[in-house]
């Protein structure tokens, strides 16, 4: 039962995150309850079970007991998290800028990278805001020019699992539902620490002042 | 004005389809009131031209022509046809205007004004159409709008607002439909075969396919609000997180893995990177390993002297390299202190054999051209540096040097 899976449990055990975008068919297996079940039995001895984002776009792998050495490495984890979060958030915003889209990256978004590019040259205000990102510790890129950064940008996202490159020598790029997973924890981050967000688009004069 | 162009293929079809409305004024108008259309007197040639210009429509195979709804809608404009406007407006009103003009064509019928009974079946049957097609508009620009996501609005809140006007509109449609009574409708038609194609297999046909439509519309809405709100959650949630951690760069949120209950987001297991190997303990298999071992290409054994060689020379350190250096070009000058000693020309390879100095020759012979290179021009006058060499190959002139003598001259002359 578990041999036709070979491979996705692989992905599954190296830390992947499996989407519709980034495998569509191991996506579809895992939707199958039970495929799932299997899957966890499989995993049992291994500590390990599948767990996926509240809406299950994404699935991946958590620990099935947690022990106190597990819990440090989720803590250690959780801060590697949140030191990539402002610089993704930044990111985010950027890309929503660049590409004039009214919406905040999701799932299935195709990005090109060169087109990418030559809009942030011709913006002074976004030039400014991909070199500020490109030195975060999340990105470092070394890179003085826009062409150079924004390769180096993608090339970190792409290594995260944030893009998917359907070709290697191509520079479209697609957005994988790890997105998704960022943008849930964001929000229970948010619920957590009871973050208030201001509905107002426009801060207010009092907001200035303050 | 003057940047249209009248010869453009649209003006043109434009005048010419306006023209044939004024043609046909008579019929068309005729036609509005209720009267049936006299196919053959009007003629095929003029009804083709009609139909194609999206004038006049035919529902079914069996019914007439009958006005498209534009140009119904527009004759209403036109002549400020209230009581019309408001049978298009309502359902209600429609099936008034049905149990108006199925007690009149009873009423005909029971006098045997049977004339009169088509007439009013003609014009019943129009309202039968006027409704349909005027459902079908109706659901066809709800399609319209759903189908680009409400792309004629830019901001979110907008395409939500226009999503509610268009649930809004569905549910309007829907209580309307549910205005029509079947049962009361069927009751009306009786025994009148003509009725009861009119209002109950056409009709009934109609509404049930508008039904479903709504119900499908109503679906799509649904999800596309669903969609769109998460869009608006997702926007608000990147914008005030981003400003909260600018007003708040210390921020430390609390250590959720450390809480008795961890939830699923926190709870990413560590990478686990799978191999395999041989399992040497399986006695059945090894007759296989035996074989891919036996497969196997030999490790050739200059690569692990090379590996063994190497290893020194790139664990020495730059002082080391150095003092080497330095002892290499002391010896050299060395060298060179001799044959001016000996007044005579002198092989510098037998030289490094009699001195026994444990330099590699090629490196000796190297440094002793180097030194001999870096004298200043009036020290190299001194001295006369012969190259023994000959060619690489038979077709190779690369020169190889194979020992050099050192001669010293004395006033610039070779001895």
């Amino acid at each position: 039962m578990m041999m036709q899976h070979s491979y996705l449990l692989e992905q599954l055990l190296a830390g992947g995150f499996i989407c519709e975008v980034t495998d569509s068919e191991a996506f579809r297996q895992l939707n199958n309850e039970d495929t799932r079940a299997a899957f966890d039995q499989y995993l049992r001895p291994l500590n390990r079970r599948l767990a996926s984002n509240p809406e299950g776009s994404v699935w991946f792998l958590a620990w099935r007991e947690l022990t106190q050495p597990l819990r440090e490495q989720l803590s250690q984890q959780f801060k590697d998290t949140l030191d990539s979060l402002i610089p993704m958030l930044k990111l985010l915003q950027l890309a929503q800028e660049t590409l004039g889209h009214e919406n905040v990256l999701t799932a299935n978004d195709i990005l090109n990278r060169h087109e990418m590019a030559a809009r942030i040259e011709n913006n002074p205000s976004l030039r400014e805001q991909l070199h500020g990102l490109a030195q975060t510790r999340f990105f470092q890129s070394q890179s003085e020019d826009v062409a150079g950064q924004l390769k180096q940008v993608f090339e970190r996202l792409r290594s995260h699992g944030y893009l998917h490159q359907p070709h290697k020598d191509r520079h479209h790029y697609l957005v994988t539902g790890k997105i998704d997973y960022l943008i849930d924890l964001t929000r229970f981050i948010r619920e957590e620490e009871n973050i208030q967000i201001e509905e107002e688009r426009v801060p207010n004069q009092e907001d200035l002042l303050a | 004005m003057s940047t249209l162009d009248y010869h453009s293929e649209a003006v043109k079809q434009g005048i010419e389809r306006l023209k044939l409305l004024g043609k046909h004024s008579d019929v068309l108008m005729q036609n509005y009131y209720g009267v049936a259309l006299d196919e053959v007197a009007v003629g095929a040639r003029a009804i083709n031209q009609l139909l194609d210009a999206h004038i006049l429509w035919r529902p079914d195979e069996e019914s007439g022509l009958k006005l498209s709804d534009p140009v119904r809608e527009m004759i209403v404009h036109l002549i400020a046809d209230e009581q019309r406007r408001k049978v298009n407006a309502d359902i209600a009103d429609f099936l008034v205007n049905i149990r108006r003009l199925v007690g009149k064509i009873n009423e005909a019928e029971q006098k045997g004004n049977y004339q009169g009974s088509v007439y009013l079946q003609t014009q019943l049957t129009q309202e039968v159409d006027d409704l349909n097609s005027r459902i079908a508009t109706g659901i066809d620009s709800l399609w319209n709008r759903l189908n680009n996501d409400f792309a004629f609005v830019n901001t979110v809140q907008e395409k939500i607002d226009e999503n509610e006007k268009a649930h809004n509109e569905v549910l309007r449609w829907l209580d309307g439909l549910e205005l029509i009574n079947f049962a009361e409708l069927i009751a009306f038609a009786g025994s009148n075969g003509g009725l009861r194609h009119i209002l109950v297999r056409q009709l009934q046909g109609q509404v049930s396919g508008h039904f479903s439509s709504l119900r499908e519309v109503q679906s799509r809405l649904n999800e596309l609000m669903a969609r769109f709100r998460q869009q608006q959650a997702r926007n608000l949630l990147v914008r005030g997180m981003l400003q909260f951690f600018q007003q708040k760069p210390n921020f430390q949120p609390a250590d959720y893995a450390q809480r008795s209950q961890v939830v699923d987001l926190l709870n990413q297991a560590a990478p686990l990177q799978p191999s395999v190997s041989i399992a040497l303990d399986r006695q059945r298999d090894s007759q296989d390993m035996q074989q891919i071992l036996a497969q196997l290409p030999a490790r050739q054994q200059q690569d692990a002297d090379a590996l063994d060689i190497a290893q020194p020379v790139t664990r020495q350190d730059e002082a080391m390299v150095l003092a080497k250096r330095r002892a290499l070009h002391e010896d050299v000058v060395s060298f060179y202190l001799y044959v001016l000693d000996q007044q005579q020309q002198q092989s510098a390879l037998e030289y490094l054999l009699s001195t026994e100095l444990s330099w590699d020759p090629e490196i000796w012979l190297y440094q002793v051209i180097a030194e001999f290179q870096g004298l200043s021009i009036a020290e190299k006058q001194a001295f006369h540096l012969q190259y023994t060499q000959h060619k690489a190959g038979p077709f190779n002139d690369l020169q190889i040097i194979a020992d050099v003598q050192l001669q010293v001259l004395s006033q610039g002359m070779r001895a």
